[in-house]
Protein backbone atom coordinates (compact mmCIF):
# COMPACT_ATOMS: atom_id res chain seq x y z
CA UNK A 1 0.00 0.00 0.00
CA UNK A 2 1.47 3.14 -0.98
CA UNK A 3 -0.42 6.13 1.36
CA UNK A 4 0.38 9.10 -1.25
CA UNK A 5 -1.32 6.75 -4.35
CA UNK A 6 -4.57 7.40 -3.47
CA UNK A 7 -8.15 6.32 -5.35
CA UNK A 8 -9.56 9.21 -4.23
CA UNK A 9 -7.35 12.39 -4.63
CA UNK A 10 -6.88 14.21 -1.65
CA UNK A 11 -6.93 17.89 -1.51
CA UNK A 12 -9.02 21.15 0.18
CA UNK A 13 -12.44 21.23 -0.72
CA UNK A 14 -15.75 23.35 -0.21
CA UNK A 15 -18.94 21.27 0.70
CA UNK A 16 -19.90 22.01 -3.32
CA UNK A 17 -17.46 20.21 -5.07
CA UNK A 18 -17.15 17.11 -2.38
CA UNK A 19 -20.84 16.82 -3.06
CA UNK A 20 -19.91 16.59 -6.55
CA UNK A 21 -16.89 14.47 -6.08
CA UNK A 22 -19.15 11.87 -3.74
CA UNK A 23 -21.07 11.27 -7.61
CA UNK A 24 -17.83 9.94 -8.87
CA UNK A 25 -16.79 8.09 -5.59
CA UNK A 26 -20.77 5.91 -6.13
CA UNK A 27 -20.16 5.69 -9.69
CA UNK A 28 -16.45 4.42 -9.03
CA UNK A 29 -17.45 1.86 -6.22
CA UNK A 30 -21.25 1.30 -7.72
CA UNK A 31 -21.04 -2.49 -7.30
CA UNK A 32 -20.37 -2.93 -3.47
CA UNK A 33 -21.56 0.17 -2.77
CA UNK A 34 -25.45 -0.75 -3.63
CA UNK A 35 -25.23 -4.02 -2.41
CA UNK A 36 -23.97 -2.52 0.56
CA UNK A 37 -26.48 -0.07 0.64
CA UNK A 38 -29.07 -2.62 0.09
CA UNK A 39 -27.91 -4.89 3.21
CA UNK A 40 -27.70 -1.73 5.71
CA UNK A 41 -30.80 0.12 5.40
CA UNK A 42 -33.50 -3.02 4.05
CA UNK A 43 -34.22 -4.10 7.35
CA UNK A 44 -34.20 -0.70 9.25
CA UNK A 45 -36.37 0.20 6.48
CA UNK A 46 -38.75 -2.81 6.24
CA UNK A 47 -39.23 -2.57 10.25
CA UNK A 48 -39.84 1.31 9.75
CA UNK A 49 -42.51 0.37 7.40
CA UNK A 50 -44.18 -2.75 9.88
CA UNK A 51 -43.93 -0.06 12.62
CA UNK A 52 -45.57 3.04 11.58
CA UNK A 53 -48.11 1.19 9.28
CA UNK A 54 -50.64 2.02 11.30
CA UNK A 55 -50.00 5.32 12.54
CA UNK A 56 -49.94 6.07 8.57
CA UNK A 57 -53.71 4.49 7.84
CA UNK A 58 -55.21 6.27 10.72
CA UNK A 59 -53.46 9.61 9.71
CA UNK A 60 -54.45 9.77 6.13
CA UNK A 61 -57.83 9.31 7.28
CA UNK A 62 -57.77 12.94 8.59
CA UNK A 63 -55.03 14.50 6.82
CA UNK A 64 -53.94 14.84 3.63
CA UNK A 65 -50.13 15.24 4.59
CA UNK A 66 -49.30 13.08 7.89
CA UNK A 67 -47.38 14.68 9.31
CA UNK A 68 -47.02 12.76 12.65
CA UNK A 69 -46.33 10.20 10.96
CA UNK A 70 -43.12 11.32 8.83
CA UNK A 71 -41.94 12.88 11.99
CA UNK A 72 -41.30 9.70 13.43
CA UNK A 73 -40.03 8.33 10.69
CA UNK A 74 -37.75 11.12 10.29
CA UNK A 75 -36.39 10.51 14.44
CA UNK A 76 -36.54 6.65 13.50
CA UNK A 77 -34.19 7.35 10.49
CA UNK A 78 -31.88 9.36 12.38
CA UNK A 79 -31.10 6.77 15.40
CA UNK A 80 -31.10 3.84 12.32
CA UNK A 81 -28.30 5.83 9.54
CA UNK A 82 -25.29 5.52 11.44
CA UNK A 83 -26.03 2.13 11.60
CA UNK A 84 -27.22 1.14 8.45
CA UNK A 85 -24.40 3.59 6.44
CA UNK A 86 -21.24 1.83 8.83
CA UNK A 87 -20.39 -1.29 5.95
CA UNK A 88 -20.22 2.03 3.42
CA UNK A 89 -17.71 3.59 5.80
CA UNK A 90 -16.01 0.57 5.59
CA UNK A 91 -15.89 0.10 2.43
CA UNK A 92 -14.69 3.72 1.44
CA UNK A 93 -12.12 3.34 4.13
CA UNK A 94 -10.25 0.51 1.67
CA UNK A 95 -11.41 1.71 -1.51
CA UNK A 96 -9.21 5.43 -0.25
CA UNK A 97 -5.96 3.37 -0.07
CA UNK A 98 -6.99 0.82 -3.34
CA UNK A 99 -7.03 -2.09 -0.12
CA UNK A 100 -8.62 -5.24 -1.00
CA UNK A 101 -12.50 -5.36 0.30
CA UNK A 102 -13.50 -8.26 1.62
CA UNK A 103 -16.93 -8.87 3.25
CA UNK A 104 -16.05 -11.65 5.70
CA UNK A 105 -13.07 -8.81 7.38
CA UNK A 106 -15.87 -5.96 7.08
CA UNK A 107 -18.22 -8.05 8.81
CA UNK A 108 -15.52 -8.76 11.80
CA UNK A 109 -14.45 -5.01 11.74
CA UNK A 110 -18.28 -4.19 11.94
CA UNK A 111 -19.62 -6.10 14.92
CA UNK A 112 -15.43 -4.88 16.83
CA UNK A 113 -16.81 -1.45 16.33
CA UNK A 114 -20.55 -2.64 17.45
CA UNK A 115 -19.99 -1.57 20.98
CA UNK A 116 -18.41 1.87 20.39
CA UNK A 117 -21.42 2.32 17.52
CA UNK A 118 -24.18 1.77 19.91
CA UNK A 119 -22.91 3.82 23.06
CA UNK A 120 -21.81 7.20 20.81
CA UNK A 121 -23.88 6.35 17.71
CA UNK A 122 -26.78 5.03 19.26
CA UNK A 123 -27.27 5.68 23.21
CA UNK A 124 -25.68 9.09 23.37
CA UNK A 125 -26.57 10.63 20.37
CA UNK A 126 -30.36 9.61 20.69
CA UNK A 127 -30.50 11.26 24.26
CA UNK A 128 -28.53 14.13 23.04
CA UNK A 129 -30.91 14.72 19.52
CA UNK A 130 -33.99 16.73 21.39
CA UNK A 131 -31.02 19.11 22.15
CA UNK A 132 -31.12 21.11 18.68
CA UNK A 133 -29.85 18.07 16.75
CA UNK A 134 -26.45 18.89 18.40
CA UNK A 135 -24.66 15.74 17.75
CA UNK A 136 -25.38 16.13 14.26
CA UNK A 137 -23.56 19.47 13.85
CA UNK A 138 -20.80 19.03 16.66
CA UNK A 139 -19.39 15.64 16.07
CA UNK A 140 -20.62 14.75 12.64
CA UNK A 141 -17.63 12.19 12.05
CA UNK A 142 -17.78 10.16 14.93
CA UNK A 143 -19.01 7.32 13.17
CA UNK A 144 -15.78 7.53 10.74
CA UNK A 145 -13.85 7.79 13.51
CA UNK A 146 -14.97 4.66 15.73
CA UNK A 147 -15.14 2.65 11.80
CA UNK A 148 -11.51 3.96 10.46
CA UNK A 149 -9.51 5.10 13.29
CA UNK A 150 -10.49 2.66 15.79
CA UNK A 151 -9.54 4.11 18.78
CA UNK A 152 -10.25 2.73 22.41
CA UNK A 153 -13.39 3.38 24.40
CA UNK A 154 -11.01 3.77 27.43
CA UNK A 155 -7.31 4.68 27.58
CA UNK A 156 -6.32 1.40 29.46
CA UNK A 157 -2.72 0.79 31.17
CA UNK A 158 -1.13 1.72 27.40
CA UNK A 159 -2.79 5.65 28.00
CA UNK A 160 -4.17 5.12 24.32
CA UNK A 161 -6.13 8.00 22.81
CA UNK A 162 -9.41 7.44 23.54
CA UNK A 163 -12.87 8.10 20.62
CA UNK A 164 -13.96 10.63 22.49
CA UNK A 165 -10.85 12.89 23.10
CA UNK A 166 -10.03 12.08 19.49
CA UNK A 167 -13.32 13.36 18.45
CA UNK A 168 -12.45 16.46 20.42
CA UNK A 169 -9.31 16.94 18.79
CA UNK A 170 -11.35 16.75 15.49
CA UNK A 171 -14.42 18.96 16.30
CA UNK A 172 -13.14 21.38 18.62
CA UNK A 173 -13.32 24.76 17.01
CA UNK A 174 -14.76 24.23 14.23
CA UNK A 175 -18.23 24.61 15.22
CA UNK A 176 -19.16 27.22 12.94
CA UNK A 177 -18.18 25.77 10.13
CA UNK A 178 -19.49 22.00 11.06
CA UNK A 179 -22.57 23.82 11.54
CA UNK A 180 -23.07 25.82 7.91
CA UNK A 181 -21.63 22.42 6.11
CA UNK A 182 -24.35 20.55 8.10
CA UNK A 183 -27.03 22.90 7.10
CA UNK A 184 -26.21 22.79 3.36
CA UNK A 185 -25.91 19.15 3.29
CA UNK A 186 -29.23 18.98 5.00
CA UNK A 187 -31.16 21.49 2.64
CA UNK A 188 -29.13 19.35 -0.26
CA UNK A 189 -30.64 16.25 1.26
CA UNK A 190 -34.77 17.33 1.49
CA UNK A 191 -34.64 18.85 -2.22
CA UNK A 192 -33.15 15.66 -2.91
CA UNK A 193 -35.42 13.20 -1.53
CA UNK A 194 -38.43 15.45 -2.57
CA UNK A 195 -37.11 15.20 -5.96
CA UNK A 196 -36.44 11.65 -6.23
CA UNK A 197 -39.88 10.80 -4.76
CA UNK A 198 -41.99 13.08 -6.83
CA UNK A 199 -39.78 12.02 -9.89
CA UNK A 200 -40.30 8.26 -8.77
CA UNK A 201 -44.00 9.35 -8.53
CA UNK A 202 -44.18 10.74 -11.88
CA UNK A 203 -42.38 8.47 -13.61
CA UNK A 204 -44.52 5.61 -12.61
CA UNK A 205 -47.68 7.28 -13.41
CA UNK A 206 -46.57 8.06 -17.09
CA UNK A 207 -44.66 4.72 -18.28
CA UNK A 208 -47.24 2.49 -16.16
CA UNK A 209 -50.39 4.85 -16.36
CA UNK A 210 -50.88 3.88 -12.53
CA UNK A 211 -52.34 6.06 -10.18
CA UNK A 212 -50.03 5.88 -7.06
CA UNK A 213 -52.06 5.98 -3.97
CA UNK A 214 -51.34 8.26 -0.88
CA UNK A 215 -50.41 5.18 0.94
CA UNK A 216 -47.83 3.83 -1.74
CA UNK A 217 -46.63 7.29 -1.44
CA UNK A 218 -45.02 7.20 1.63
CA UNK A 219 -44.72 4.00 2.43
CA UNK A 220 -42.91 3.40 -0.30
CA UNK A 221 -41.87 5.64 -2.18
CA UNK A 222 -40.68 8.91 -0.30
CA UNK A 223 -39.18 6.75 2.23
CA UNK A 224 -36.95 4.75 -0.58
CA UNK A 225 -35.88 8.23 -1.83
CA UNK A 226 -34.96 9.01 2.04
CA UNK A 227 -32.48 5.93 2.08
CA UNK A 228 -31.42 6.51 -1.01
CA UNK A 229 -30.02 9.91 0.04
CA UNK A 230 -28.67 8.41 3.59
CA UNK A 231 -26.67 6.12 1.81
CA UNK A 232 -25.20 9.16 -0.49
CA UNK A 233 -24.65 11.09 2.81
CA UNK A 234 -22.97 8.43 4.03
CA UNK A 235 -20.31 9.30 0.73
CA UNK A 236 -20.58 12.64 1.58
CA UNK A 237 -19.73 12.30 5.29
CA UNK A 238 -16.69 10.25 4.59
CA UNK A 239 -15.09 12.46 2.18
CA UNK A 240 -16.05 15.95 4.19
CA UNK A 241 -14.33 13.88 7.26
CA UNK A 242 -11.38 13.46 5.01
CA UNK A 243 -11.29 17.15 4.26
CA UNK A 244 -11.46 18.12 7.87
CA UNK A 245 -8.32 15.87 8.74
CA UNK A 246 -6.75 17.23 5.92
CA UNK A 247 -7.41 21.05 6.54
CA UNK A 248 -7.23 20.44 10.31
CA UNK A 249 -4.23 17.75 10.91
CA UNK A 250 -2.91 18.02 7.41
CA UNK A 251 -3.71 14.41 6.71
CA UNK A 252 -2.65 14.50 3.12
CA UNK A 253 1.00 16.26 3.93
CA UNK A 254 1.32 13.20 6.84
CA UNK A 255 0.76 10.69 4.15
CA UNK A 256 3.16 11.87 2.06
CA UNK A 257 5.54 12.19 4.67
CA UNK A 258 4.94 8.69 5.90
CA UNK A 259 5.45 7.40 2.22
CA UNK A 260 8.65 9.30 1.51
CA UNK A 261 9.90 7.42 4.94
CA UNK A 262 8.99 3.86 3.57
CA UNK A 263 10.99 5.03 0.30
CA UNK A 264 13.95 6.31 1.73
CA UNK A 265 13.46 2.70 4.25
CA UNK A 266 13.78 0.89 0.68
CA UNK A 267 10.52 -0.83 1.41
CA UNK A 268 8.30 0.94 -1.92
CA UNK A 269 9.96 1.75 -5.31
CA UNK A 270 10.53 5.37 -5.82
CA UNK A 271 8.01 7.25 -7.98
CA UNK A 272 9.35 8.74 -11.12
CA UNK B 1 -11.11 -5.11 -6.00
CA UNK B 2 -11.45 -2.07 -7.23
CA UNK B 3 -10.58 -0.21 -10.36
CA UNK B 4 -7.09 1.14 -10.06
CA UNK B 5 -6.65 2.66 -13.15
CA UNK B 6 -7.91 6.46 -12.36
CA UNK B 7 -7.43 8.32 -9.88
CA UNK B 8 -11.06 10.02 -8.42
CA UNK B 9 -11.05 13.60 -8.61
CA UNK B 10 -12.98 16.52 -9.68
CA UNK B 11 -9.57 18.15 -11.62
CA UNK B 12 -8.89 17.30 -14.88
CA UNK B 13 -5.97 18.00 -17.25
CA UNK B 14 -6.64 19.72 -20.60
CA UNK B 15 -4.03 19.39 -23.52
CA UNK B 16 -4.15 22.27 -26.00
CA UNK B 17 -3.07 21.13 -29.83
CA UNK B 18 0.37 23.35 -28.79
CA UNK B 19 0.52 21.12 -25.96
CA UNK B 20 0.35 23.64 -23.18
CA UNK B 21 -0.94 21.63 -20.53
CA UNK B 22 -4.13 23.06 -18.21
CA UNK B 23 -6.31 21.73 -14.99
CA UNK B 24 -9.40 22.65 -14.41
CA UNK B 25 -11.48 22.06 -11.46
CA UNK B 26 -14.98 20.64 -13.46
CA UNK B 27 -18.03 22.54 -11.51
CA UNK B 28 -20.47 20.07 -9.71
CA UNK B 29 -23.86 19.82 -10.27
CA UNK B 30 -24.74 21.01 -6.61
CA UNK B 31 -22.63 24.20 -7.36
CA UNK B 32 -24.29 24.84 -10.55
CA UNK B 33 -27.46 24.45 -9.17
CA UNK B 34 -26.84 27.10 -7.10
CA UNK B 35 -25.57 29.63 -10.03
CA UNK B 36 -29.02 28.30 -11.98
CA UNK B 37 -30.77 29.81 -8.48
CA UNK B 38 -29.19 32.83 -9.02
CA UNK B 39 -30.25 33.29 -13.04
CA UNK B 40 -34.04 31.21 -12.27
CA UNK B 41 -34.27 34.81 -9.77
CA UNK B 42 -32.80 37.51 -11.82
CA UNK B 43 -35.26 35.74 -14.95
CA UNK B 44 -37.99 35.97 -12.58
CA UNK B 45 -37.38 39.50 -11.55
CA UNK B 46 -36.73 40.78 -15.34
CA UNK B 47 -40.26 38.72 -16.88
CA UNK B 48 -42.34 39.61 -13.32
CA UNK B 49 -41.28 43.69 -14.58
CA UNK B 50 -41.51 43.56 -17.86
CA UNK B 51 -44.89 41.76 -17.06
CA UNK B 52 -46.16 44.04 -14.75
CA UNK B 53 -44.69 47.45 -17.47
CA UNK B 54 -46.60 45.62 -20.39
CA UNK B 55 -49.92 45.13 -18.71
CA UNK B 56 -49.80 48.66 -16.89
CA UNK B 57 -49.41 50.59 -20.56
CA UNK B 58 -51.72 48.33 -22.14
CA UNK B 59 -54.27 48.47 -19.47
CA UNK B 60 -54.02 52.10 -19.39
CA UNK B 61 -55.58 51.98 -23.06
CA UNK B 62 -57.64 49.31 -22.78
CA UNK B 63 -56.22 46.64 -24.35
CA UNK B 64 -55.48 44.49 -20.94
CA UNK B 65 -55.12 41.59 -23.23
CA UNK B 66 -52.07 42.59 -25.50
CA UNK B 67 -50.21 43.17 -22.14
CA UNK B 68 -50.50 39.78 -21.08
CA UNK B 69 -49.54 38.79 -24.75
CA UNK B 70 -46.52 40.69 -24.52
CA UNK B 71 -45.55 39.41 -20.68
CA UNK B 72 -45.82 35.78 -22.03
CA UNK B 73 -43.51 36.66 -24.95
CA UNK B 74 -41.08 38.15 -22.52
CA UNK B 75 -41.52 34.95 -20.45
CA UNK B 76 -41.02 33.07 -23.62
CA UNK B 77 -37.61 34.88 -24.92
CA UNK B 78 -36.10 35.25 -21.30
CA UNK B 79 -36.75 31.59 -20.39
CA UNK B 80 -35.07 30.09 -23.53
CA UNK B 81 -32.59 32.94 -24.55
CA UNK B 82 -31.47 34.53 -20.85
CA UNK B 83 -28.34 31.48 -20.97
CA UNK B 84 -27.41 31.62 -24.70
CA UNK B 85 -27.05 35.21 -24.87
CA UNK B 86 -25.39 35.45 -21.67
CA UNK B 87 -23.03 32.68 -22.44
CA UNK B 88 -22.55 33.96 -25.64
CA UNK B 89 -21.74 37.75 -24.92
CA UNK B 90 -19.86 36.46 -21.63
CA UNK B 91 -17.64 34.15 -22.97
CA UNK B 92 -19.42 31.13 -21.00
CA UNK B 93 -20.67 32.82 -18.19
CA UNK B 94 -24.02 33.99 -16.84
CA UNK B 95 -24.86 36.53 -13.86
CA UNK B 96 -25.31 33.30 -11.85
CA UNK B 97 -21.86 31.58 -13.22
CA UNK B 98 -19.72 34.82 -12.72
CA UNK B 99 -21.30 35.47 -9.14
CA UNK B 100 -20.05 31.99 -8.36
CA UNK B 101 -17.05 32.03 -10.77
CA UNK B 102 -18.41 28.96 -13.11
CA UNK B 103 -17.81 29.72 -16.75
CA UNK B 104 -18.98 26.66 -19.97
CA UNK B 105 -16.24 26.04 -22.16
CA UNK B 106 -15.32 23.34 -24.57
CA UNK B 107 -14.03 20.14 -23.66
CA UNK B 108 -10.77 20.96 -24.76
CA UNK B 109 -10.55 24.04 -23.24
CA UNK B 110 -11.39 26.50 -25.48
CA UNK B 111 -14.10 29.42 -25.16
CA UNK B 112 -17.61 28.26 -26.31
CA UNK B 113 -19.25 29.92 -29.96
CA UNK B 114 -23.18 31.16 -29.93
CA UNK B 115 -24.57 27.76 -31.46
CA UNK B 116 -22.84 25.61 -28.15
CA UNK B 117 -24.47 28.06 -25.40
CA UNK B 118 -27.97 28.36 -27.07
CA UNK B 119 -28.24 24.64 -27.50
CA UNK B 120 -27.09 23.60 -24.44
CA UNK B 121 -29.45 26.02 -23.06
CA UNK B 122 -32.30 24.79 -25.28
CA UNK B 123 -31.81 21.23 -24.18
CA UNK B 124 -32.25 21.82 -20.90
CA UNK B 125 -35.87 21.10 -21.22
CA UNK B 126 -34.45 17.89 -21.61
CA UNK B 127 -31.69 17.31 -18.34
CA UNK B 128 -35.12 18.74 -16.47
CA UNK B 129 -37.13 15.55 -16.99
CA UNK B 130 -39.34 14.40 -15.50
CA UNK B 131 -41.40 17.29 -14.65
CA UNK B 132 -38.69 19.53 -13.72
CA UNK B 133 -36.81 17.66 -10.88
CA UNK B 134 -33.95 17.52 -12.81
CA UNK B 135 -33.12 13.86 -12.31
CA UNK B 136 -32.04 12.78 -15.99
CA UNK B 137 -29.74 16.14 -15.59
CA UNK B 138 -28.53 14.91 -12.17
CA UNK B 139 -28.33 11.49 -13.05
CA UNK B 140 -25.81 12.65 -16.67
CA UNK B 141 -23.64 14.66 -14.41
CA UNK B 142 -23.02 11.37 -12.12
CA UNK B 143 -22.19 9.19 -14.74
CA UNK B 144 -19.33 11.70 -16.68
CA UNK B 145 -16.26 12.24 -15.42
CA UNK B 146 -16.81 16.03 -16.23
CA UNK B 147 -20.23 16.65 -14.64
CA UNK B 148 -21.57 16.85 -17.87
CA UNK B 149 -25.29 17.18 -18.61
CA UNK B 150 -26.77 16.36 -21.68
CA UNK B 151 -26.96 19.50 -23.27
CA UNK B 152 -23.50 19.65 -22.28
CA UNK B 153 -22.61 16.57 -24.10
CA UNK B 154 -24.80 17.52 -27.54
CA UNK B 155 -22.37 20.54 -27.75
CA UNK B 156 -18.81 19.12 -26.13
CA UNK B 157 -19.06 21.93 -23.44
CA UNK B 158 -18.24 21.57 -19.26
CA UNK B 159 -18.73 23.74 -16.75
CA UNK B 160 -15.25 24.81 -14.81
CA UNK B 161 -14.75 26.57 -11.55
CA UNK B 162 -11.96 29.61 -11.70
CA UNK B 163 -10.73 28.41 -8.56
CA UNK B 164 -8.06 31.93 -7.72
CA UNK B 165 -5.21 30.22 -6.60
CA UNK B 166 -2.30 31.75 -5.00
CA UNK B 167 0.72 32.75 -6.84
CA UNK B 168 3.24 30.18 -6.24
CA UNK B 169 5.77 31.78 -3.98
CA UNK B 170 8.89 29.99 -1.62
CA UNK B 171 7.92 30.12 1.72
CA UNK B 172 10.43 31.98 4.13
CA UNK B 173 11.09 30.16 7.26
CA UNK B 174 11.50 32.29 10.09
CA UNK B 175 9.66 30.88 13.21
CA UNK B 176 12.39 28.15 13.72
CA UNK B 177 16.45 28.66 14.19
CA UNK B 178 18.05 26.75 11.14
CA UNK B 179 21.64 27.05 11.39
CA UNK B 180 22.37 24.53 13.94
CA UNK B 181 20.79 21.90 12.44
CA UNK B 182 22.12 22.92 8.90
CA UNK B 183 25.77 22.91 10.09
CA UNK B 184 24.89 19.19 11.13
CA UNK B 185 23.37 18.11 8.17
CA UNK B 186 26.35 17.26 5.76
CA UNK B 187 26.76 19.58 2.68
CA UNK B 188 25.46 16.91 0.05
CA UNK B 189 22.63 15.72 1.80
CA UNK B 190 19.89 16.55 -0.18
CA UNK B 191 16.12 15.22 -0.87
CA UNK B 192 14.96 13.17 -3.61
CA UNK B 193 12.62 14.56 -5.96
CA UNK B 194 9.47 13.50 -4.48
CA UNK B 195 10.91 13.76 -1.39
CA UNK B 196 11.27 17.25 -2.32
CA UNK B 197 7.71 17.77 -3.35
CA UNK B 198 6.47 16.39 -0.01
CA UNK B 199 8.59 18.56 2.17
CA UNK B 200 7.67 21.63 -0.28
CA UNK B 201 3.78 20.38 0.83
CA UNK B 202 4.73 20.11 4.86
CA UNK B 203 6.50 23.44 4.72
CA UNK B 204 3.68 25.28 3.10
CA UNK B 205 1.02 23.55 5.41
CA UNK B 206 3.25 23.99 8.47
CA UNK B 207 2.40 27.12 10.08
CA UNK B 208 -1.06 26.01 10.59
CA UNK B 209 0.02 23.38 12.66
CA UNK B 210 0.65 23.61 16.28
CA UNK B 211 4.36 22.10 17.16
CA UNK B 212 2.98 18.75 18.56
CA UNK B 213 1.57 18.35 14.91
CA UNK B 214 4.53 19.36 13.34
CA UNK B 215 6.70 17.23 15.59
CA UNK B 216 4.21 14.33 14.35
CA UNK B 217 4.45 14.90 10.83
CA UNK B 218 7.75 15.66 10.61
CA UNK B 219 9.06 13.10 12.83
CA UNK B 220 8.34 10.22 9.65
CA UNK B 221 10.80 11.28 7.59
CA UNK B 222 13.09 13.00 10.21
CA UNK B 223 13.96 10.07 11.99
CA UNK B 224 15.22 8.21 8.53
CA UNK B 225 17.34 11.17 7.63
CA UNK B 226 18.62 11.34 11.06
CA UNK B 227 19.54 7.99 10.83
CA UNK B 228 21.24 8.43 7.36
CA UNK B 229 23.35 11.24 8.11
CA UNK B 230 23.98 10.31 12.18
CA UNK B 231 22.28 13.14 13.58
CA UNK B 232 21.73 12.59 17.37
CA UNK B 233 18.27 10.96 17.55
CA UNK B 234 16.76 14.39 19.96
CA UNK B 235 17.26 16.36 16.61
CA UNK B 236 14.22 18.70 15.69
CA UNK B 237 13.04 16.96 12.43
CA UNK B 238 10.96 20.20 11.77
CA UNK B 239 14.07 21.95 11.54
CA UNK B 240 15.46 19.54 9.54
CA UNK B 241 12.81 19.49 6.94
CA UNK B 242 12.86 22.90 6.47
CA UNK B 243 17.04 22.51 6.78
CA UNK B 244 16.22 20.68 3.30
CA UNK B 245 13.59 22.98 2.17
CA UNK B 246 15.94 25.77 1.78
CA UNK B 247 18.52 24.19 0.63
CA UNK B 248 16.43 22.40 -2.05
CA UNK B 249 14.63 25.63 -3.13
CA UNK B 250 15.88 28.66 -1.75
CA UNK B 251 18.95 29.63 -3.07
CA UNK B 252 19.92 32.66 -0.57
CA UNK B 253 21.11 31.05 2.90
CA UNK B 254 21.86 34.70 4.47
CA UNK B 255 17.68 35.60 5.30
CA UNK B 256 18.17 36.84 8.90
CA UNK B 257 16.95 34.18 11.62
CA UNK B 258 14.59 34.94 14.51
CA UNK B 259 15.76 34.43 17.82
CA UNK B 260 14.21 31.65 19.78
CA UNK B 261 12.67 32.13 23.03
CA UNK B 262 15.31 32.00 25.55
CA UNK B 263 15.18 28.28 27.14
CA UNK B 264 14.68 26.69 24.02
CA UNK B 265 17.20 24.18 22.89
CA UNK B 266 17.59 25.09 18.80
CA UNK B 267 18.12 21.87 18.16
CA UNK B 268 15.89 20.10 19.97
CA UNK B 269 12.41 18.70 19.33
CA UNK B 270 9.38 19.98 21.00
CA UNK B 271 7.54 17.43 23.52
CA UNK B 272 5.27 15.86 21.56
CA UNK B 273 2.51 14.26 22.74
CA UNK B 274 0.44 12.27 20.49
CA UNK B 275 -3.17 13.69 20.06
CA UNK B 276 -4.12 11.33 17.83
CA UNK B 277 -3.89 7.90 16.46
CA UNK B 278 -3.42 7.04 13.07
CA UNK B 279 -5.25 3.74 11.64
CA UNK B 280 -3.13 0.61 11.16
Amino acid sequence: MQLDQTRIAIRERRLGEILGLALQVTRAGAGWLVLLWLLGVTGFALFNGWLLRETLVDELLFEEVPVGYWVLMLILVAIEAPFATAPLSLYLGKMMFNSDFRFRAMLVELIRSMPQLVLYQGILRTLTMPFLLLPYWMMPYVGELILLERNPMFRGKQNRLTTNRRSRNLHSNNGGELFGRWLLAMATSIVLILAIGFGIEVLLMQLTSWEVSSTVQHLVIYPFALWLVVGWMAVVRFLSYLDLRIRREGWEVELAMRAEAQRLRGNIAPVI
Amino acid sequence: MFEKNRQIDSHIRVVTPENIGFEYRVASPFERLLAFLVDAIIMLSVVGVAGLVAMFVFGLFGVLGMGIGVAMVSWFLVTWFYGGVFETLWNGQTPGKRSLRLRVLRTDGSPIDAGQAVLRNFLRIVDSQPFNTYLTGLLSTAVTRRYQRLGDLACGTMVVAEDRSRAVRFNEINDVLLTPVDNMLPPGALPSRTLAKAISQYVDRRRYFGPARRAEIARHVGEVFAEQYNLPPSVDHDALLCVLYRRTFLTSRDDEETVLESGSHPTLAPEAFREFELPA
